[in-house]
């Protein structure tokens, strides 16, 4: 028994939508189902991954998800990216209790102000008060691996003017824009060591993914990708209580992905990683966190081009996060381009001859959870 | 699908939330605020089982699944460990710039987090090269103290 991918959709990232979220949910919701080739009969439960005060509402999916074609249906939503929302609409179908299900991520952004959003998430006795917000947090984190490992702002404008180049290439992405390492080196502070140019924008977007059991997809696709590996993990919450220059949780996201996967060598058996590049910084420490290289190597990855398009192991093709941040639908929109990938479909950006994908995501404070997802075609 | 055209047409109607909470801080909690508030000391509380003292006090080690078991006073002065400056005015937050830190107070296995005062921010960069990770920090009280995380003003550079 395994679980296939038989459609993904997206809506393309931008700084507004100016339109009511739940009828961009239907959007995606379409986008996938006609990918599919199924109509929304076929469909037997929705699971969607979406953050609560994004939009200025809470429990978001009691709008979503009816538009979205969960009308009458089995649903349940996730308080998190649509990359965990992934993992629990696999568990459904391996259980057996569901042969097709949508798993819906609608990521608006615009709405609020999102860094006082991640404010009011934090726990009310001591962070909320002291000004602190998820950018600070990064910015905590990113000198805080720099200054350990000694990675130079060249070696993060390099992510960044990769990932950006990579996004000129794809039509989805918001920001289309190549930029040049002396820009990022010389663009406005935001949370200090951190540039604008080095951390993700705020866009309006999201995206879908159907996912069927064996016997279903063998039915109506020919060519699905298979869902090989998966593994999501917590740390603490406490900012005060971990090592900030790891990303433990993606460490042991990855671990239990590549098990069930059986990937020994992530190198050599992985062909393309859509990662979760929140900052420059991030992106590296993922490199260490996926084992693509040491603790503290990642900088010389980036030097060597080892994760451009024409790497040995390119690393966001799409342009990742730095380019297009539909938050809650960031984490799920990098397992949908590596689907798109393994399909050759990626048109501009498609890489050669890719068979097994990775999709990374962290979310909260200190990257406190992270998710993993392997894909094979 | 709406047209591109009229977009800048559609009506926005604009809504603030005012929504008063009463926290209750529960018993580690209110004595690690109380002690703040009435004898201007930072207590942290020990695990039994992996013997680190944590800050903010709280009732449960996490890594162990334990009841943390004594109180331990910490120093108000520690070494920096790692800080951000807030460049950008967002909305609802402090006006820029303004740093925060985490700080480790000797005696302390886990960190504080706390704005960080008494540098020159006209120049943000070089402010923030100047700021080594590892210089030693001291607490500084406000004088008038209720019982809150703000009853420490901020955090500054002992020398």
């Amino acid at each position: 028994m395994r679980v296939a991918v038989i459609g993904v959709g997206q809506i393309p990232a931008e700084t507004c939508k100016r339109d009511v979220f739940s009828d961009q949910s239907a959007l995606i919701s379409k986008a996938a189902l006609a990918d599919a080739a199924l109509d929304i009969g076929q469909i037997n439960n929705v699971v969607a991954g979406e953050y609560d005060l994004v939009t200025g509402r809470t429990a978001e999916h009691m709008y979503t998800i009816p538009s979205a074609g969960g009308y009458l249906k089995d649903e349940i939503r996730i308080n998190d990216d649509g990359l965990f929302a992934l993992a629990q609409a696999y568990m459904g179908i391996m259980a057996g209790e569901f042969e097709t299900t949508l798993v819906l991520s609608t990521g608006i952004s615009s709405e609020g102000p999102q860094e006082l959003i991640t404010n009011m998430r934090l726990a009310p006795f001591y962070h909320r008060q002291l000004g602190l917000h998820e950018k600070l947090a990064n910015g905590m984190q990113a000198l805080q691996y720099r200054e350990r490992y000694g990675v130079t702002m060249k070696q993060s404008a390099k992510v960044a003017v990769k990932n950006r180049k990579n996004a000129v290439r794809n039509g989805y992405a918001h920001l289309q824009q190549e930029v040049t390492e002396e820009e990022v080196m010389k663009s406005e502070f935001d949370c200090w060591p951190l540039r604008v140019l080095e951390r993700a924008p705020w866009s309006d977007g999201g995206c879908a993914v159907v996912l069927a059991s064996e016997s279903f997809a063998r039915r109506v696709c020919l060519h699905p990708v298979w869902i090989t590996g998966l593994g999501w993990s917590n740390e603490t919450y406490y900012l005060e209580d971990k090592d900030l220059t790891h990303l433990t949780a993606t460490k042991h996201a990855a671990q239990r992905a590549y098990k069930m996967a059986g990937i020994n060598n992530a190198v050599k058996d992985i062909d393309v990683a859509e990662i979760y590049d929140v900052t420059t910084y991030h992106e590296l420490m993922a490199y260490e966190a996926l084992g693509f290289c040491k603790e503290g190597e990642a900088g010389h990855l980036i030097d060597e081009g080892f994760t451009q398009m024409n790497g040995d192991l390119p690393v966001n093709p799409s342009g990742g996060v730095l380019s297009s941040n539909p938050l809650s639908a960031s984490g799920l929109s990098r397992f949908v381009e590596c689907v798109l990938q393994l399909r050759e479909q990626a048109q501009d950006h498609q890489i050669k001859n890719a068979c097994t994908g990775l999709a990374h995501c962290i979310t909260g404070y200190g990257a406190q959870r992270s998710c993993v997802a392997i894909v094979r075609r | 699908m709406a047209t591109k055209d009229n977009k800048d047409e559609y009506i926005i109607v604009e809504q603030t939330w005012n929504v008063p909470f009463r926290h209750y801080a529960g018993e580690i909690t209110s004595r690690y605020l109380k002690e703040f508030r009435d004898n201007k000391k930072i207590m942290g509380r020990r695990c039994p089982k992996c013997k680190r003292v944590l800050i903010p006090a709280r009732k449960n080690c996490e890594r162990c699944f334990t009841e943390t078991d004594e109180w331990i006073e910490v120093n108000d002065e520690g070494k920096l460990v790692t800080f951000s400056i807030n460049c950008i005015k967002y909305v609802g937050m402090p006006d820029p710039p303004y740093i925060m830190g985490l700080i480790r107070l000797d005696g302390a296995d886990t960190d504080i987090l706390h704005y960080i005062k008494g540098i020159d921010l006209s120049d943000v960069d070089k402010a923030g090269r100047e700021l080594k990770i590892g210089t030693r920090m001291k607490a500084v009280w406000k004088e008038v103290r209720v019982g809150n995380v703000t009853d420490i003003d901020y955090f500054m550079p002992t020398v």
